[in-house]
């Protein structure tokens, strides 16, 4: 059974007058370990797909099954428990809480079953364990990114869901976040990314394009690098 | 700046409250010093000889307080027995009273009447000077000796020349147990516009005691009904603004909270945590913050207080805070602050994690 079905998924927003279909009709499925990259043009509904999959976002019609389980068609309690214990994201903005330091941010995730030795550990294989009592007005750019990337993967989630995850980042930076996320995948762990830059995840990787809110292309890319 | 606003809203609360204490305080002070404003006399008597004398002809049965005590249109009923009296050849208004009889049997401290121990006197200012009587000194009353309590301020009135003992003094001097001969009150149910007050304490009164002579201290009754009207409408103009202004000012904190805490609404809510644990979170910071409000809003009106009492109320009256109130605001200011907070928390809870981020 695939770790994602995507069902005739359409979303639909209304402001005022004004109605944009961000998604039509979408469907894909994505396997337990794979890593797929949802690529298209701004406002091509990309975010929304990523929203309706992490259950940030009710789709207008569709459904969004992970793990067998249909996530829309149960309760708000229900689809808290999935968005702690089943899915990770890491929003385009990293979100971060400015009064909290870079592991109160990360702990906010937590629900019990990682300690703060693990925050710790989690920061530490981001590069970030000495910036663990800095605020997010202390860090740079490419930090926020890792601890909002710490904050997803604390939980140890099935499915990771990244939102163009190198956006602002140097070329170094958003190499290393790559480098997490395809580990991550051959660890095991599916990841779902939007990325229409030039860097690529250095694992096995398929392509997925969003055109006006339609899924068009499906690619399938061999890594070109294997993660350490 | 949730906390400034806490407590002006809890300063202005307090302040309505003192204000409504206050007047109320000063409108029983003054209803006090206007007295009793209905006599109630036995039946068939004359009224001109009642003012020319002071004292009412006919009598009645104590009893009679047992049946007038349960009727609305009067309250603090003070049975009374009066008569002209001699002492050491000085004219005297012996008065004899009871405790007030509050409606309906209840306990209340007594305002209007003279307290007088038994077996005691106090004596109006006139005839203590007439008899070079003073507190501690005995005088012989109708053949009895009684030591005087004390000596009351001079009025201006009959009253100078009274000679206060209990009810029960009184009637065992003139030899008239369970009889009374007048009854004073305090007019009820003022309300404005009343067109004929006298015809409806009659109304009342008569089928109790049949044939009652009422009297309506018209001046004395009019000034308390002003006084406690005039009190009513302060009341009824700043409390409106009172509610308002802290209306406004939860309104404000609400809307400050939608803009302050959408992204950790959004935020928590989206890494899983559940709408339980996100509103207890965020309400519950609402609570220290709401105590510490509350005061600061009571020295705030402390402070208020002691500016505008001087103005307010120019005869040396102190605007107070009853415990009551002061206890009821601590438990409001938190409440109101989380009602606030209650309303964006709720709003954004409702929606989709997305739409709340998405919006910042």
């Amino acid at each position: 059974m695939p770790m994602i079905q995507i069902q005739s998924v359409s979303r639909r927003f209304q402001r005022g007058n004004q109605v944009v279909d961000a998604l039509i009709d979408c469907s894909m499925e994505v396997e337990q370990g794979e890593c797929v990259v949802v690529r298209g043009p701004s406002g091509s509904g990309k975010t929304t797909l990523l929203m309706a999959v992490g259950g940030l976002l009710r789709p207008t019609s569709g459904s969004v099954i992970v793990e067998g389980r249909p996530i829309w068609e149960g309760s708000e309690a229900s689809r808290a428990a999935y968005r702690s214990n089943t899915v990770g994201f890491v929003f385009q903005d990293p979100h971060l809480l400015p009064w909290l330091n870079a592991r109160d941010n990360i702990a906010i995730a937590v629900q019990g079953r990682a300690s703060m030795e693990e925050i710790d550990q989690c920061l530490e294989g981001l590069g970030l364990g000495d910036r663990a009592g800095h605020l997010p007005g202390e860090l740079s750019t490419g930090e926020r990114r890792r601890v909002a990337l710490a904050r997803a993967v604390v939980n140890k989630p099935a499915v990771l869901l990244a939102d163009e995850p190198m956006s602002h980042l140097d070329q170094e930076s958003a190499a290393s976040v790559l480098q997490i996320l395809s580990s991550w995948c051959i660890e095991g762990g599916t990841v779902v990314m939007v990325n229409h830059g030039e860097q690529l995840p250095p694992c096995k990787h398929r392509f997925v394009d969003l055109l006006g809110g339609r899924l068009h292309d499906q690619e399938m890319v061999e890594g070109r690098a294997e993660a350490t | 700046m949730g906390l400034i606003m806490i407590a002006v809203a809890t300063s202005t609360v307090l302040l309505v409250a003192m204000l409504a204490e206050s007047g109320e305080r000063q409108t029983r002070r003054i209803q006090r010093d206007i007295g009793l404003n209905v006599i109630i006399l036995p039946p068939g008597t004359d009224i001109d000889e009642y003012w020319m004398t002071g004292v009412a002809t006919g009598s009645m049965q104590a009893d009679v307080m047992d049946r007038l005590v349960d009727q609305d249109v009067a309250n603090r009923l003070v049975p009374m027995l009066k008569q002209s009296i001699e002492i050491n050849g000085h004219q005297a208004m012996l008065v004899g009273l009871e405790d007030e009889w509050y409606r309906r049997n209840r306990t209340m401290p007594d305002v209007f009447t003279t307290q007088v121990p038994l077996g005691s006197v106090v004596l109006g200012s006139a005839i203590a000077r007439s008899l070079g009587a003073g507190q501690g000194d005995v005088v012989q009353v109708l053949g009895e000796s009684m030591s005087v309590d004390r000596v009351l301020a001079s009025t201006g009135t009959r009253e100078d020349v009274a000679v206060h003992v209990t009810l029960a003094d009184a009637q065992q001097l003139l030899d008239q147990a369970s009889t009374l001969n007048e009854i004073q009150a305090i007019e009820c149910h003022c309300a404005p516009g009343e067109t004929d007050p006298l015809g409806r304490l009659r109304t009342a009164l008569d089928p109790i005691i049949p044939g009652v002579t009422i009297i309506r201290r018209e001046a004395a009754a009019n000034a308390r009904l002003q006084q406690r009207h005039q009190a009513e409408r302060v009341l009824a103009v700043t409390s409106p603004l009172a509610l308002l202004l802290c209306a406004g000012l939860v309104a404000a904190l609400a809307t400050m909270n939608m803009r302050e805490r959408r992204v950790e609404i959004g935020l928590l809510h989206a890494v899983g945590r559940s709408g339980g644990f996100i509103g207890m979170l965020l309400l519950g910071r609402w609570i220290p913050i709401g105590l510490l409000g509350a005061v600061l809003g009571w020295v705030l009106a402390m402070a208020c207080a002691t500016f505008i009492s001087p103005g307010l109320l120019p005869n040396g009256g102190q605007m107070a805070i009853p415990v009551s109130t002061f206890t009821f605001v601590l438990v409001l200011a938190p409440a109101g602050a989380i009602s606030a907070s209650a309303v964006p928390v709720a709003f954004a809870l409702r929606r989709d994690p997305a739409e709340v981020l998405r919006s910042i």
